[in-house]
This record gives C-alpha cells, sequence and structure tokens, in this order.
C-alpha cells in the first residue's frame, strides 16, 4: 500500500530525514518510532504530499506522492501532531466542511458526518464550538476529520499525545478497529503504546532508520543476551572476574567500580540459551566467596529503543540544529 | 474550490464583521448619496448642464466608496490566510486534495462576493432615483464594473499580505500601508514632478536622476486610483481592465509561490 525508497529531506542544507525505505502492506498497522526530533513528523508530511522529498520517491496506493499528489491526498487521512482545528465552527459543520473539501459525494456527506462521528463517539457534542471542547474530544474530532473521506491509508502523528491514560485506551481502541479495514501508519514516542497496537514497528533517529520489525521480534533482538548482576564479597578481584569468565555462555564481564567498598560487583552479559546463574553461584560458593546478590535484569523494548536511538554526540548536535531551522 | 469558498462565506456570514460592514457601510453610503443629491440641486441654480449621474454616482460610487474601501479591504483579506497559518489548520488544507490555487480562489471569491453584495446593496438607491428621472444607466454599470475590478485587485493585495505573515493584525497594517502609498500618488505626484528624463545636471549625477524618473514614472502608473477615472465617466479602457487584472494575477501569483513554498522550506 505504501512504498518507499532511499526517502531523503533536507531543509537548508541539514538533512532531517536520511535515505529511508520502507513498505507498508495493506490492513497493517505500522508504528513510528522515534525520540523527538527523530524525522516522523517530516517524513509523515511526505507521505500525505505536504512537501515533497528532496530525494527518493515514494508511493500511496500505487501513486506517487509527488507527481499524482492530488490523488494520493485523496486516499489519505492525516492527523498532525497537536490538531489544528477552526475552534469557532461546531463539530458538525468542520466535520461537513472537511467531507465537502475531501470530495464527498454531496448527498452522501450527511450520512458520513453522522457516522464517523458516532464511530469517534462525538454525537453527543456535535453541535458544540470546538474551541470548547476538552483536548481528548479534540483529539477525537481530529481523528474524525482523517476518516471521514474514508481513505485506505490513515497517518497519525502522535495521536494520544497530551491525553489522559483513559482516552488513551479509548483512542486506542479506535485505531486497532479503524486498522481491521485500513492501512494505519502512526508514531509515538511511547514504546508500550506501540507494542499495543502495531504489528511491525519502525525504529528511527537522526533521521535514519534504526530497526524495522514486529514489536517481538524486536524484543526478543535483545533477549539473545541476558544481564545478571552478580556481588561478591572476599574475593581477589582479577580471581574472581577470570573465574566468571571461564563459565559457559559468559560473553563479556565488567566491573562496577566503588570505591573503598568490600564488595565486588559484576556485571555480566551472558547467552540467553546457556542457564550461567547456576553455574556462577556455584563457582563462587566453591570458592568460598560470599556470594551477597544474584539476579538477572529484565530487558523490554524500552531497551532496544535506548539501544537503537543512542547516537554520537556529532550527529545529536545536526539534528537538533535541525529541528531549530524548521521551526 | 467550492467547499473552500463555501467554509468562508460561512465565517463571514457568522462573525459580525460582515454584518457591520453592511450597516454601517449602507448607512453611510446614504448619507453621502443624499448629501450629493442635495449638491446637485445647489449646482443646478447656477448650471442648468450638470449632469446628475456623473454628480452622483460618480460622487457617491467615486469619491465615497474610494475611503471606505481602503478602510475595508485589508479588514476583509487579513483573515484569509493569516488565521489559518495562526492556528496552525493550513497544514491540514494542504493534505486534502486540494491545489493551491483552489485554496487562493476560493477564498478571494468569498470576500469579493461580500464585497459584492455590498455593491449590490447600493443599486436600489439608483433604481429609486431612476423613478423620478431619467439616469444615465450606461456610466452607472461602467462604475460598478470599475468597482468590481479595483476589488479584485486590493483583495489580491490584501490576499498577499495575509499569506505573507502569521499575524492578521501585520497582515492589515502591511496592506494598510501599501494601499495608502499607491492610493495617495496623486497626492505626492508634484513633489516628483521635476524629476524627469531630461533634467539638466552634471554627467555623475545622470544615473540618479534616471533612477528617480524611472521611479517616479512607476510611482504615476502604478497608481490604482489613476486607473479608475475612466470608468467613473462611462467609458471601459482595455488599458485600465489590463491594468487591474494584472495587478490582481501579479500577487495572486506572489500568493501562490509563498503558499508553495513550503515544499523546499518546510
Amino acid at each position: 500500500m505504501i512504498v518507499v525508497e532511499g526517502l531523503t529531506k533536507v531543509f537548508n542544507d541539514v538533512p532531517v530525514v536520511k535515505d529511508l525505505s520502507f513498505t507498508v502492506e495493506q490492513g497493517e498497522i505500522l508504528g513510528f518510532l522515534g525520540p523527538n526530533g527523530a524525522g516522523k513528523t517530516t517524513t509523515m508530511r511526505i507521505l500525505t504530499s505536504y512537501f515533497p522529498p528532496t530525494e527518493g520517491r515514494a508511493t500511496v496506493a500505487g501513486f506517487d506522492v509527488v507527481q499524482d499528489s492530488i490523488e494520493v491526498r485523496k486516499r489519505v487521512g492525516y492527523m498532525p501532531e497537536n490538531v489544528p482545528l477552526y475552534t469557532d465552527m461546531t463539530v458538525r459543520s468542520y466535520l461537513s466542511f472537511v467531507a465537502d473539501a475531501k470530495s464527498v459525494p454531496a448527498r452522501e456527506q450527511k450520512k458520513r458526518v453522522g457516522e464517523v462521528m458516532d464511530e469517534c463517539s462525538l454525537s453527543e457534542r456535535a453541535d458544540d464550538q470546538i474551541g470548547t471542547l476538552s483536548k481528548g474530544f479534540r483529539q477525537r474530532v481530529g481523528l474524525a476529520q482523517a476518516i471521514v473521506s474514508r481513505p485506505q491509508v490513515l497517518v497519525l502523528d502522535e495521536p494520544t499525545v497530551g491525553l489522559d491514560p483513559r482516552q488513551i485506551v479509548e483512542i486506542r481502541n479506535l485505531i486497532t478497529r479503524l486498522g481491521e479495514k485500513n492501512t494505519v501508519i502512526f508514531s509515538s514516542h511511547i514504546l508500550s503504546e506501540v507494542s499495543k497496537v502495531c504489528s511491525r514497528v519502525i525504529i528511527i533517529a537522526g533521521g535514519r532508520i534504526r530497526a524495522i520489525d514486529t514489536p517481538e521480534n524486536l524484543e526478543s533482538l535483545v533477549r539473545k543476551t541476558v544481564q545478571i548482576v552478580v556481588t561478591v564479597q572476599g574475593g581477589p578481584r582479577e580471581k574472581v572476574v577470570e573465574t566468571v569468565r571461564a563459565i559457559k555462555g559468559v560473553e563479556r564481564v565488567s566491573v562496577e567500580e566503588s570505591e573503598g567498598s568490600p564488595h565486588l560487583r559484576l556485571l555480566i552479559e551472558a547467552n540467553r540459551e546457556d542457564e550461567v546463574r547456576a553455574p556462577i553461584a556455584a563457582k563462587i560458593v566453591h570458592a568460598q566467596w560470599l556470594l551477597l546478590e544474584l539476579h538477572q535484569r529484565a530487558t523490554s523494548l524500552e531497551d532496544v529503543f535506548m539501544d537503537l536511538t543512542a547516537k554520537d554526540p556529532a550527529e545529536q548536535a545536526e539534528t537538533t540544529n535541525a529541528i531549530g531551522e524548521v521551526k | 474550490m467550492w467547499a473552500i469558498y463555501r467554509k468562508e462565506m460561512r465565517a463571514f456570514l457568522l462573525s459580525p464583521m460582515a454584518w457591520i460592514f453592511w450597516c454601517v457601510f449602507l448607512i453611510l453610503f446614504g448619507l453621502a448619496f443624499n448629501t450629493l443629491f442635495e449638491r446637485y440641486n445647489d449646482m443646478l441654480m447656477s448650471n442648468p448642464d450638470v449632469n446628475l449621474t456623473e454628480t452622483v454616482a460618480g460622487g457617491a460610487l467615486g469619491g465615497f466608496f474610494k475611503f471606505l474601501l481602503l478602510l475595508m479591504t485589508p479588514l476583509l483579506g487579513m483573515r484569509l490566510f493569516a488565521e489559518e497559518k495562526e492556528k496552525g489548520t493550513l497544514e491540514l488544507l494542504f493534505t486534502y486534495p486540494l491545489t493551491e490555487w483552489q485554496l487562493i480562489f476560493g477564498k478571494i471569491l468569498s470576500a469579493l462576493t461580500v464585497t459584492g453584495i455590498l455593491l449590490a446593496l447600493t443599486l436600489p438607491q439608483f433604481i429609486y432615483l431612476g423613478n423620478y428621472t431619467t439616469l444615465e444607466w450606461p456610466i452607472i454599470w461602467t462604475t460598478y464594473l470599475g468597482w468590481m475590478l479595483l476589488l479584485v485587485a486590493l483583495l489580491s493585495l490584501g490576499i498577499w499580505t495575509s499569506a505573507v505573515t502569521n499575524s492578521q493584525f501585520v497582515a492589515a497594517v502591511l496592506s494598510l500601508a501599501l494601499m495608502l502609498l499607491m492610493w495617495l500618488s496623486q497626492v505626492f505626484q508634484p513633489l516628483f514632478a521635476r524629476l524627469t528624463f531630461d533634467v539638466q545636471v552634471p554627467w555623475f549625477w545622470k544615473p540618479f536622476v534616471w533612477l528617480g524618473a524611472l521611479f517616479t514614472w512607476a510611482y504615476k502608473e502604478l497608481a490604482v486610483t489613476e486607473h479608475f477615472e475612466s470608468f467613473g465617466r462611462g467609458v471601459i479602457n482595455t488599458n485600465d481592465v489590463l491594468y487591474y487584472l494584472s495587478f490582481a494575477a501579479f500577487f495572486l501569483f506572489l500568493t501562490y509561490k509563498k503558499l508553495e513554498s513550503r515544499k523546499w522550506r518546510g
């Protein structure tokens, strides 16, 4: 449904998005994950034909976002971050205008607006001015305007930002429901949200794709190794490290220094397949040292994210710069 | 385009602005019309050949309108794009299946409709007067035509100032300033009258004099009101029609370029 090849966007000589390539299948919910300023919004704006890429190409439903921009826009519903709305219009008149602008046939408009308001639970506020609505309701109006033309593709930029937990769940359920029929791309910097809703996740940082996979696969990516923390008392430092390193499955051992402490705290990275905790404990006890602590650190999508989005300082400066210039 | 047009018309009609314009304007127009009619009566005493249509229609639609439109078009034009930019809604509009030209035309047509209705509402006064005397209708029609053309030109300027800034206030002030500059061209002409191409000065002054003369010539030619005079006499001059249309086309094109600049500026 969406094909992106070598997408690059440069603002004032600063690349904001670099050489992005990915595809999204019909009926898929794709999560776009990255820290603020990673290039999520820029990519989404290219996909919605707001502006063209500097290099590369993107097609939506077979139409090029630059050459057939009107065709693309007919098929895409977009909800920008902090949805901009006409605060002096009522929900109903605003949605009617959007339906009109998106060329929904005149005789269907009224019915369609009614349906969409039902889907987004807006019916009871239909004749209220948008300016009087709460953040949660405005967010729903934003979603309603995106789906009023029944687009094949939905592009949602941070749809849950600024909502309370209950509203987040509501919006999330709504997105899941929409994803049954449509192709959805939605961006977020909240991991738990993406892993709950999306079938696939793209992690983007510094304008580049760091990983594309299902949430489960991404987690198992880090789960190949586990981190184990061991605190020992009484043994000579080199001897302890050597003993632990000799155990099958242990890949790396590092010592967490703490001045003047009689304890030796080790951070062990080991292969998940080999259960190393038992041999570690056995060896330490066997050497007659005191084993004070032994536990395995939990890993999650959070770790993948931190790993993949960690940038070198030069690149960090570059992206910060780019954001400053663009805003 | 019509979706944008309908939305803008709705916004105009639901806000008090259009209604205040219409009411205040019509009251003032009625008063001006009456005053001019009185003046015509006075003039008739000394000069029996004085032309009723030119005095009343030319006076009411000519002198009086100029002043009001100078105030009105910046106020009508200022919100067209500046408001959308201020609220951020322009970003969404650009992702709807609408071209930049559809946006521009939808918006300028709505502003033209509001002012057009205003012009149409002045017509009953002439019809009423026509019941009692013979009016030279062609002069009235060409004056209206002149007004529509002048409005297209001024609203195009207004829509452009509205597109270049995020603030409605700045947009209004900018277009008012530009209009005043063009409007007062006639007043300022004597200032520059001596600055012509054949002024005798030492050779090293020549380039400056030519530049000055070029500016004076351009300033005179660009004066918006200068081109209006012939319409008030019942003459449709192709030159003037083309002037207003190219004036409008120029500013609409600048607006288009400004809207399009997001593609490379972000």
